[in-house]
Parts: C-alpha cells; sequence; structure tokens
C-alpha cells in the first residue's frame, strides 16, 4: 500500500505517494525531476546524485547521495535539490523576466562545462554538475585532487574525467573574479607532404579562397596542412546539443511518460545450455496488472541476425525473437508487460520453466573439439560456416604466398596472444519505449547506435512492413558498440502488439552485462619473416574468436581484426585464417575498436619480440615497416566487412610526427635514467614507458552512406537534417560546422536534428568511425548544392550581370566581386516570398570507396610493484593524426574518453565465469570502470594533416584511441621489468605470476 | 525491483526491536540503504518483507566518553572520518581507509552500524576498526546493551533469543598510535584485493578502550587483514583465503604477507 511522504525538492514542498519499495529517483522523476538519470541498481554509477538533508533549516547539512539507493519512503521530511534547482531557473516557481525566459540561464559551472568540451553524451553531466557545485559551495578554491574526489562517485564512460576537471576547476576561478585563459588542446600541424587541391572549380571539400578581391584561380597552396581561412571548421565551437545536456533537460530516451504506459521486463535463462521442456506462465498472468507475458510460443519464428549493419546483414542467421532453446546464462526466455515495475517483477518470478540442461562449452577450444555440444542445433538457422564444430565463421584470406615468404625470411619470429571480454558499459543502459501513433503506425523510440538498420531488421520480426514504423533516436547516453545492435526493439514492440499499449523496456545493469554486448575475446598467434634489412617479408595471422551464443558481429569484428592486423604494416605476403566460435557465454558484439584492439594487443607485441629477437630497436624496426603515404593496403581488396573490399591507398600519414611528439611527452629518453626506472628509495618498484603504434579505418568502403538535407529558412538560418546518429561523439556539432562553414554562416544559424527514421535521410548510423568522414561529406555536398541555389538566385535577382559562379557566401550574406553584398536572410524572404517562389533546399548521399587511415602513436610511462604484481600507470599520451579536427575539443575529448576506456580494458575490466558460464559481476565495481579520483595524467596531441578525400581534410578519430593503450602497457611493463605478459588484463596476480615464472 | 510490502520508521529503539521480533513479517533493518536497498532492488534479497528504517532512533552522534569516542549506528561514515578527532586519531587512518569504502555519494549515506554489519572481506576501514580495536555496542531482543570487541563480533538474528540483534554504536579508543595501511588492487581506488591496516600504539596498549580485558596487550602492534577470509581480521591467526575473480587464494595469502609487512613497517617506522 502506497503510503504520503513530504518532501521538499528544489525548495517546492511535495505530499506524494510512494509504495514501500519505490525508489527516490522514481519518486522524484514522477515529479518530472529528469536531471536524475538510472545508471544502476546499486549506486555505484552515481548518475542518480541529488543533495539531501534531513535537517533542511541547516545549509550546511546537504550531502550528495544516489537517489537509486535510497527508499523513497526513507526520504520523508527531507529536502531535496537536484541539477533543476541549483539555480533556481526550473523550479516550479523561480521568478524570471519574459528577457530572461527567452534564453536560457546558464551557470558559470554550465557555461565552463560547455567551453571545455566537458559533455559528451551527458547523461552524467547533471550529476557531474551537481557534485562539482556542491563542492564549490564548501572550498570556492578547490584543488585538482579535491575536484577529482567530489566527481569520483559519477561514473563517465565518455570523457576520461579531463574536461569535467577543468571546467570546475575553471569555473572555480571564474567565480573568484579570475579570467581564465581559453581551454588549450595541443593541436599541431604535421610537416606537410602534400598540398592543398589545385584546380579550376572550387574544391570539393568545400574551402574557397573567398576574398572579395580575389577571383578562384589556380593555386598550389604553399607547403600547410591546416586549412587557411575557414571560420567554423577547425574551430573549437562549443557542441550544439550542450545547452539541454548541461541543464539536464528530458532528452533521452526514458525522459518521456505516455498515458497508460506498461513496462516490460524480460526473464533471462539462469542455465548455459538446456532446452526449454515447458513454460507456465499462468500464475504470471493472473496478476492484476500484467497485461502480456509472452513465450516463444507466442511469437512468429522468424531468423535473423541482430547486428546493426547494412543489407544484406553479415550471416550467421542464427536467432530468433523467443526460442525453445537458451544458450547462455542470460538468454531470452519469456517477456512480461504491467502495469509498474514492482509488477514486472513479480510476474517474471512467477513464470515456471522446465529446462532440460545440456552439456555446455565455455572456451572455442571446448566448443571445436570432436563431441563438443552443438549449440546451434536448430534447423533453421542459415549460413552457419560449421554448426556441427560450432564455428558460426571460417575466414581464410591469402595475399600472395605466404608460406615461401616465410621460407625465404632470414629471421622467423611465432607468438601468442590472448585477449578477454570487456563491455561497453555505456552509463545509459538499453532502454526502448514503443507504442502505436494514431495512424497505426509503431513508433519505436530508443537507445539506439544504427536506427535505419533498426527499422529495417525489426520489421520483419513484427510482421509490419517499414513503412509502418517509426524509429526515433533521441539523445544517446553513450554506445561505443553496445547499442549498434537491434538488441530489446523487437521484445518491446512484441508486447505493445499484444497490448495495443505503450511499452517501456529498459535493461536493468546486471542484464547489461548478462544479456547484452561485449567485445570479443581471442587467441591470436603471429608468424612473421624479416628479411636482414629488418624488413617484413610476410606474416601470418591465426585468430580463435569466441562470439558466445550467436553470430552477430562476428564475421566483421574478426574481418576487422585481420585487416589491421595485416596492414599497419606493409607485407608482401599475408594470410589470415580465423575460426569464429560459438560458445555458452554470453554474446560479443560492436564495440568501439571493433577487432582492432586484439590485433593490435597481437601485432604491437609481437613486432617488438621480434625485433629485440632480431636485434633491431624495436621503434626503428616498427618504423621502417609501416604503411606510409602512397602504399596500397594490401588486404583491403579482399577484406572488406562481409564481403568484397576495395583498393585502399595511403593519402595522408602523420605517424612519424605522431611518434615524435608522443615521446617527447612521454619523457621516452627516461628509459635511459636508472634512478627513475629503479627509484632507490622505493626497491620493490620498477618503472617502464611503453609505446604502441595504431592504424585504423575511416568508415567502411564501397558500404558505408549518410545522407542529409539542408534548407533555407526565412531569416537566412538553415535546418540540417541528418540520419547520422551522435552517441555523445559531438557529431552533430561537427556536422552542423561542416554545413556552417560550407553556407558561410555562423554555428549558431545552423539548426540540426538527428535522427528519425520519418523525417531524416538514411544513415548507416554511428560505427565504423564514419559520421565526419561519410556523413560529414554528405552535409558538404548538401550544403554546397544549397550554396549554389542561393547563389543562383541571388544572381538572378540581386546582383545584374554577375554569374552565380562569381559570388560567395560569408558572414551571413552573399558578396559579389567589387566588395557588394546582400544578406543570406534577404535572399531566402526574396527566394520564398517574393519572386520564382521555391524552397531551397537539397538533400546529398554520400558514400566512399576509400577510408583513409587515422594513424596514432600511444605510450604509457608507469610503475610495476615487483612484490604484488600491482600496475600504476602513471601517465598516458595519444598524438594522433586524425587529418584535420573538425573540432578539436571534441576530437580531443574523444581520445581522452577514448584513451581511459582503453586503460580499463588493459587493467581492470573483466569478465569473469564461474564453472557455469554464470557470470561473477552484475554491478559495477566489480566490473570496475576507472573513476576520475584514480586517471592517470592525460595528454592529448593532434598531430593534422590534410586528408584530401575527407571532408575539409578530415579522416576518423572516435576508434583509434581505444587501439593502442594495452599493448603500449605490455611494452612499458617489458622495459620495467624484462618480463612479456601476453594476455591482457594486466591484474595484479598476472602480473605477480609472470614475474615470478621469470625468476625461476 | 524492489518489492517490499512493508516500511517502518519507528521512534525508539524498543518499537523497532519489536518491529524486527514480529514473527508476522520478515523485515530487517535498514541503516543508510547503500547496500540493502539494491540488494533488494536487483532481486539479490528476496527473503525481506518490510524494512525497519532506524533513522528516527537518534543514533546518529559522535561524543567522548572518558578514553574513547562513543559513535552512534547511524553516523555516516562521512560523518565519521569528518569528525575532528576521528580525523586525527591514529595518524588519519580513518580518512585515508574509509576512501576505499567507495565514494563520498555513498560514503555520505553509508553508516558506521551498517558497516560492521556487513562487515565485508574487502572493507578496509573495518580493518582500521579492528586494527583500533574497537568495541561494538548493541542491544539484544530485550534491550539489553552488551559491549563486545569488533575482533569477537558477530550478529544474530533480529528473532534471535539470544545474542546482540541491533547495532547501536562504537566505541572507538583515543589512542595515540602510529599506523600503517597498505594495500593491492586492480586500480587505485578499486576495492582491495588484499589489504592490511596497522596500529602501533605511541602508549602501549591498544586494550584500555576495549571491554574484554587483557587481550591484544601492548607494545606489540595489531595488524588487521582484509581479503584473506569471509571478515576482515587480525593477522596472527589462520589465514584460509578463498579464490574469486580478482585473486586465487594462492596469492591472496602470499599478498598478505607483503602487505601486513608493509602496513606494520608503515607503523613502526621500519624498512618494509
Amino acid at each position: 500500500m502506497p503510503s504520503s511522504i513530504s518532501l521538499t525538492v528544489n525548495g517546492t514542498h511535495h505530499l506524494i505517494d510512494v509504495y514501500p519499495g519505490e525508489l527516490l529517483r522514481t519518486a522524484l522523476r514522477r515529479l518530472r525531476i529528469f536531471s536524475l538519470k538510472h545508471g544502476d541498481e546499486t549506486g555505484e554509477s552515481g548518475a542518480d546524485a541529488i543533495l539531501f538533508t534531513r535537517t533542511p533549516d541547516d545549509p550546511k547539512s546537504y550531502r550528495i547521495v544516489n537517489s537509486g539507493i535510497l527508499l523513497a519512503a526513507q526520504a520523508d521530511g527531507a529536502s531535496v535539490v537536484t541539477l533543476e534547482g541549483l539555480e533556481g531557473e526550473d523550479a516550479e516557481g523561480a521568478e524570471r523576466s519574459r528577457q530572461e525566459r527567452l534564453s536560457p540561464r546558464i551557470s558559470t559551472l554550465q557555461q565552463q562545462f560547455i567551453e571545455c568540451g566537458a559533455i559528451q553524451c551527458g547523461y552524467c553531466t547533471p550529476a557531474q554538475i551537481l557534485a562539482a557545485q556542491h563542492l564549490l559551495d564548501k572550498e570556492p578554491r578547490p584543488s585538482e585532487d579535491a575536484v577529482r574526489e567530489a566527481i569520483a562517485g559519477v561514473l563517465c564512460r565518455c570523457t576520461g574525467y579531463l574536461k569535467p576537471v577543468q571546467a570546475i576547476l575553471r569555473a572555480a576561478a571564474q567565480l573568484q573574479g579570475e579570467t581564465p585563459p581559453a581551454p588549450e588542446i595541443d593541436v599541431r600541424d604535421a610537416p606537410a607532404t602534400g598540398e592543398w587541391p589545385a584546380s579550376d572549380q572550387l574544391p570539393s571539400n568545400g574551402w574557397h579562397d573567398g576574398g572579395p578581391d580575389t577571383q578562384t584561380q589556380t593555386r598550389i597552396v604553399p607547403v600547410t596542412v591546416a586549412p587557411p581561412r575557414t571560420q567554423v571548421v577547425n574551430k573549437p565551437e562549443p557542441k550544439v546539443d550542450a545547452v539541454k545536456l548541461a541543464k539536464g533537460r528530458p532528452v533521452f530516451a526514458d525522459d518521456v511518460e505516455l498515458p497508460g504506459m506498461l513496462y516490460g521486463g524480460l526473464l533471462t535463462s539462469p542455465v548455459a545450455h538446456a532446452r526449454i521442456l515447458s513454460i507456465d506462465t499462468a500464475d504470471a498472468l493472473a496478476l492484476p496488472g500484467v497485461h502480456a507475458v509472452q513465450t516463444y510460443a507466442d511469437l512468429p519464428r522468424v531468423i535473423y541476425a541482430s547486428g546493426g549493419q547494412s543489407y544484406p546483414q553479415p550471416p550467421p542467421y542464427d536467432q530468433v525473437c523467443l526460442d525453445s532453446k537458451v544458450r547462455y546464462v542470460g538468454d531470452r526466455v519469456a517477456t512480461v508487460a504491467a502495469e509498474t515495475p514492482e509488477l514486472v517483477q513479480e510476474a517474471l518470478e512467477r513464470i515456471r520453466v522446465e529446462y532440460k540442461e545440456l552439456p555446455a562449452a565455455f572456451s572455442p577450444e571446448e566448443a571445436m573439439q570432436t563431441g563438443a555440444p552443438v549449440i546451434h542445433d536448430e534447423d533453421d538457422a542459415q549460413m552457419i560456416h560449421d554448426a556441427k564444430r560450432n564455428v558460426a565463421v571460417k575466414l581464410l584470406v591469402d595475399h600472395n604466398d605466404v608460406d615461401a615468404a616465410l621460407e625465404s625470411a632470414d629471421f622467423v619470429f611465432e607468438s601468442e596472444y590472448r585477449v578477454h571480454q570487456v563491455q561497453q558499459a555505456s552509463i545509459e543502459p538499453h532502454v526502448v519505449i514503443t507504442y502505436w501513433d494514431e495512424d497505426d503506425r509503431l513508433v519505436i523510440r530508443t537507445s539506439t547506435q544504427v536506427p535505419f538498420h533498426v527499422r529495417r531488421m525489426v520489421a520483419p520480426l513484427l510482421g509490419l512492413p517499414v513503412r509502418r514504423i517509426r524509429v526515433v533516436k533521441p539523445r544517446i547516453g553513450g554506445g561505443f558498440g553496445g547499442k549498434q545492435e537491434m538488441l530489446i526493439e523487437d521484445l518491446c514492440a512484441h508486447l505493445t502488439i499484444a497490448t495495443g499499449r505503450p511499452v517501456k523496456f529498459e535493461y536493468t545493469r546486471q542484464m547489461e552485462f548478462s544479456s547484452a554486448r561485449t567485445r570479443h575475446p581471442q587467441r591470436l598467434r603471429f608468424r612473421s619473416g624479416v628479411d636482414a634489412s629488418g624488413k617484413l617479408v610476410g606474416m601470418e595471422v591465426r585468430v580463435v574468436a569466441d562470439t558466445g551464443a550467436y553470430g552477430t558481429h562476428g564475421l566483421t569484428v574478426q574481418m576487422v581484426t585481420g585487416f589491421r592486423a595485416l596492414s599497419t604494416y606493409w607485407l608482401p605476403a599475408a594470410r589470415f585464417d580465423c575460426d569464429v566460435v560459438y560458445t555458452n557465454k554470453p554474446v560479443p558484439g560492436a564495440f568501439r575498436g571493433y577487432g582492432a584492439p586484439q590485433a593490435l594487443f597481437g601485432l604491437e607485441q609481437h613486432m617488438e619480440e621480434m625485433a629485440l629477437a632480431f636485434g633491431m630497436d624495436p621503434t626503428e624496426f616498427k618504423r621502417i615497416n609501416w604503411v606510409k603515404e602512397g602504399d596500397s593496403l594490401v588486404m583491403a581488396v579482399a577484406m572488406g566487412e562481409g564481403r568484397e573490399g576495395f583498393p585502399q591507398t595511403v593519402e595522408s600519414s602523420g605517424l612519424a610526427e605522431c611518434v615524435e611528439a608522443g615521446a617527447a611527452s612521454i619523457g621516452w629518453d627516461r628509459r635511459r635514467d636508472p634512478d627513475w626506472k629503479a627509484p632507490p628509495d622505493r626497491p620493490h618498484i620498477r618503472r617502464g614507458i611503453g609505446l604502441a603504434i595504431c592504424m585504423h579505418g575511416t568508415g567502411i568502403a564501397g558500404l558505408d552512406m549518410g545522407a542529409a538535407s539542408i534548407k533555407l529558412n526565412d531569416d537566412g538560418s538553415f535546418n540540417l537534417l541528418v540520419g547520422a546518429t551522435d552517441l555523445g561523439t559531438g557529431s552533430d556539432t561537427v556536422l552542423a560546422q561542416i554545413a556552417a562553414e560550407a553556407l558561410g554562416v555562423p554555428l549558431d544559424q545552423i539548426v540540426i536534428y538527428s535522427s528519425d527514421t520519418d523525417f531524416t535521410p538514411f544513415d548507416t548510423g554511428a560505427y565504423a568511425s564514419s559520421t565526419t568522414y561519410i556523413s560529414g561529406g554528405a552535409v558538404l555536398k548538401a550544403a554546397e548544392d544549397v550554396s549554389l541555389q542561393i547563389r543562383r538566385h541571388a544572381a538572378a535577382h540581386m546582383f545584374e550581370g554577375v554569374d552565380a559562379d562569381q559570388l560567395w557566401l560569408e558572414d551571413q550574406k552573399i558578396f559579389a566581386p567589387g566588395g557588394r553584398a546582400v544578406s543570406l536572410e534577404k535572399v531566402a524572404l526574396h527566394s520564398i516570398h517574393q519572386e520564382e517562389q521555391h524552397q531551397i533546399m537539397a538533400t546529398a548521399s554520400h558514400m566512399s570507396y576509400v577510408s583513409p587511415p587515422p594513424f596514432a602513436a600511444q605510450y604509457a610511462a608507469l610503475e610495476v610493484d615487483t612484490e604484488t604484481g600491482q600496475v600504476t600507470v602513471e601517465k598516458a599520451v595519444m598524438a594522433v593524426d586524425c587529418g584535420i579536427a573538425i573540432n578539436p575539443v571534441t576530437a580531443s575529448g574523444q581520445v581522452e574518453g577514448g584513451m581511459t576506456q582503453a586503460l580499463g580494458y588493459a587493467l581492470c575490466e573483466e569478465m569473469p565465469y564461474d564453472d557455469n558460464g554464470r557470470l561473477q559481476i552484475s554491478r559495477f565495481g566489480d566490473y570496475r570502470i576507472l573513476a576520475a579520483n584514480e586517471i592517470p595524467e592525460l595528454d592529448t596531441i593532434l598531430v593534422q594533416t590534410y586528408e584530401p578525400t575527407g571532408p575539409f581534410g578530415a579522416k576518423a578519430i572516435a576508434e583509434i584511441p581505444m587501439d593502442g593503450m594495452a599493448p603500449a602497457i605490455a611494452s612499458a611493463i617489458f622495459d620495467a621489468t624484462g618480463v612479456r605478459i601476453r594476455e591482457i588484463p594486466f591484474t595484479p596476480e598476472r602480473v605477480w605470476r609472470a614475474l615470478k615464472s621469470e625468476k625461476k | 525491483m524492489a518489492i517490499l510490502a512493508e516500511y517502518h520508521r519507528p521512534k525508539t529503539l524498543n518499537g523497532a526491536l519489536d518491529l524486527l521480533a514480529d514473527r508476522t513479517a520478515r523485515r530487517v533493518p535498514l541503516a543508510g540503504g547503500t547496500h540493502l536497498v539494491g540488494a533488494l532492488e536487483t532481486r539479490q534479497r528476496r527473503d525481506v518483507d518490510g524494512v525497519v528504517d532506524l533513522a528516527a532512533l537518534e543514533l546518529s552522534y559522535i561524543c567522548q566518553n572518558d578514553s574513547s569516542l562513543r559513535v552512534g549506528a547511524m553516523t555516516t561514515l562521512t560523518e565519521l572520518v569528518e569528525h575532528p578527532q576521528c580525523a586525527d586519531l591514529a595518524a588519519g587512518i580513518l580518512p585515508a581507509t574509509a576512501r576505499f569504502e567507495g565514494p563520498q555519494n555513498l560514503r555520505n549515506a553509508a553508516t558506521v552500524g551498517g558497516l560492521v554489519a556487513l562487515a565485508e572481506p574487502d572493507s578496509e576501514l573495518f580493518a582500521a576498526l579492528l586494527a583500533l580495536n574497537v568495541s561494538v555496542v548493541a542491544v539484544d531482543k530485550d534491550g539489553n546493551e552488551s559491549h563486545r570487541l569488533l575482533a569477537d563480533f558477530t550478529l544474530s538474528h533480529p528473532r534471535s533469543s539470544h545474542g546482540p540483534v541491533l547495532i547501536t554504536g562504537i566505541q572507538l579508543p583515543l589512542v595515540h598510535a602510529k599506523t600503517g595501511h597498505a594495500r593491492i588492487a586492480r586500480s587505485p581506488m578499486d576495492r582491495c584485493i588484499v589489504a592490511a591496516v596497522a596500529v602501533a600504539a605511541a602508549n602501549g596498549d591498544l586494550s584500555r578502550s576495549g571491554t574484554s580485558g587483557g587481550r591484544n596487550r601492548a607494545d606489540t602492534t595489531r595488524t588487521a587483514l582484509c581479503g584473506v577470509g569471509s571478515r576482515p581480521q587480525i593477522a596472527g591467526g589462520p589465514v584460509l583465503p578463498t579464490s574469486d575473480y580478482k585473486g586465487s587464494g594462492e596469492y591472496r595469502l602470499a599478498m598478505a604477507e607483503v602487505v601486513g609487512r608493509r602496513a606494520r613497517a608503515g607503523a613502526t617506522g621500519s624498512r618494509p
């Protein structure tokens, strides 16, 4: 029974009815306090932090606590302050003038979060700002340590905390009357080997010479790389969505309440491998308020693959919505829709399932053995390579005769590495709301990276045509590949179809770990040969990958592993041999890096080990072998993602400069300082520095396609509609910058909207580091088209005798030679209302047959406790060539966040299982993602080159930060101790055992 | 999703004890909730019909009592370590170890009573309290108060006819002591795999504030270990660590020696 509690929220008193088990977070969100987010159930994410006191008369008594681990009833008589209440602006009854209400009020702290680029997905931002404000109220001049401690309880998976900490320190200084200098981003131009394009036409990259006295002309720009005269591109523009995120507005999938909405839940398998003999749902259905219980018997059996990829889906096709067999602990069994989350839980617990347990296999080695249990023995699965041996996919790719090459080599080296399973762990769990609209079309509001793929993929599962489905992607609270999957949308939609009611379905954190997606574990064996000069003559890579119970991204992730392993260094001959194997474990899928971190962990160590065995300096060995400008990527044709690829040549590379710049930052020379390496006052400590180089891709050549629409408004502003999916990376901002640059307007004149399958054009979605390059290319084309239409209209009606090609757009005006100009607003009003009326707008698509590689050097400096095996990273550096950084702030944010995830991959994140295939972790904390107060010093250096195929010279940056940190740390551990560890994570015990065995 | 039928917030200790002893429902005490609410929400605990919130029992206080501090069970970990005498006690070992109980969001809600009741094997603050020879003040189902050394303390079932069923506070000796603390973890702020806290009392006696007489006599450094058993324990007894994903029993056993040595060296100023 509910009871009434008295609660003051942001100064307003409420009497609300709460159930005994209701959380304070839930109660507050019922009061429309949407800045509180659900990150977990055990209080470790801190996304639901509030300021709380039971003695509100004492303003100093407020403490920051997590509202998700307080019962609402515990708060009876208490007072709560949330982000909405900090400045009073959004609180009920707050007085503001009309003028104030016309523009949002931004606090100093919020402003600094925006200026510093401290907001990526923004899911944890309200809690971070609240914690920071609470700190500044107590300590107006906090130290950096105090800042880190203050926000340590709010986990952020995007930023690496560097920019939030900078923002808080700068806000503190500003509040003390100081004027902190502009935030600094280390952006350098690599000594150019390229040049700006020479053409009689406006370059297709959108840059134009532009000055009023200068005609477009053929010219060779002197050796340089940075755009010489951009106004918006290559500038640290604030994120276009930053204000709403800084203010904690209801922008995420979960932030709506629909009339009559039900709650959905999923019963998952407690056993690793079993047939379902029976499911009794009667008790669950008998509960008043339970509207639907669905099992395999209730849903059509349609075979599909869940990876969010382009049509046709890469095989295998081995899933159905609900099956009569379960293949891992956490697999789908049944769903429920009910009036309240509590009822859902109760109903799930009343479903009785009789399982016939089957033998299970928990490693690829076990699964491939003769007599191993067959995980996919169903007869309707399609395109499984060898179901009887549990091999989902077999990849075998040869370039020239690698056996002959190795035979002829002066030196052959072979080594093996293992990488483990980790999770994307976005702070926002998977969440979806489905409902019928007034036209009987199914609306799916979902936290996804791939809205268009979801629409196409879910349609046959539901038996609906694509035209009756609308997928809306609101803001996303992080994805990192985990949401490149059609994961729960089908189940929720089936519940809406069954009940006719809106249904909300959200994973718990435990379900995120057990029933969402992860990174593929792999065993990688390298065999390479070199000639007497140290040049590689051939390399063979053999990979055995664990794809868990379903194939989903198994083919394509492993293909990328092979491509990265065999393309970073130039190889006359190469072979990739890979088995992607089913096991009875939770399912790997897409995760930032997409097979590259696995490849690079093996490759970079293999190269280093080989150099040392061969008697060569490892960096020099890498330098003479890494691919350089003009080199072809020999495996590109044979190793497209799931299909044949296209020839690739490296057009730009700043790798040498990255290695140099990173070495200076990390203090590479300290490797030769005995006192630094073995500090005399700490005899059990050894220090080392390691390097790994990385090469990634920029989109999927010949496959990824993005489209954009731009239209001119009456006031000279533009609407930009993109199907691209900003999952926190800042892609909306970057795309708007590209449009603004090409249209000669400030960023605030571009109103961007992404993405809704009804209203925005197609885009493959946010993955494969493609958005800036592919979607940006589409935006640029559309903007150039709109620019031409504007200039034509202006030439025809406003600049008599002047050709459209002689006009240019700048400063929200159209300029003609001689200095004449009219405003964009005048052209807009004229074209819409006055003469030759028409809507100036354009839609453009872009795809590319090339995927220009970004390059990077990643360094780690660390210490190893030789008695305990504990590794402590002191500093991590990444110098990265991402082409021209469209936005240096968001680009550097990607690096910092990616490096931090990569540190976790190398050191402390892992998914351990018991002997029955049950995950031994179910919560943050057990699954350790790094907090603000334990991050080493991070340094990011953007080494700019000009990529001729990219918009304004850009290539990718989002994934490459994930690739090289683990091998850099392995290298540093070796430098510190002389011990090579070929398996991650570098947990204290693993390192201790390696040190111990070396002593023997 | 927590499924609770009852929430109670009694105003008296006897009221709380009556609710807990009542056999008509399965009720458990609710202190800060940082552990219990999560356990209910995740359905890790399904054996609970109702909670008895201790917030109104006026058990949140710190006061000096001769040579010790009496700390109420509902005192939060933050209040504990921010109290000037607690903060300075034994070279600041309480704030130093409390950091590893979790970030301030959790420490602001977690209570001393909850910490003692849970006795989590990797609780370094618990180990510090052990090393400081804290005693626990608790009441039985009839409200009779008892004091027991933390090392010997276990909580009885709320309906048990014997033994303490509700923690009301701890007795913290105001010793002048040097301390050492050593830990091993997957990351700097992760909960430990193995840790040790050593206390070397300057006046040579750590037993004065305890109520069990002459145990743990002075002139010795008192060391408590985490991660080597089902709860933190005083070093010197049998150590039988079990394996889990953070560390094997073999590793924990070997590391117990290392962190114990380092913590003692920190406390005594000797070389580890």
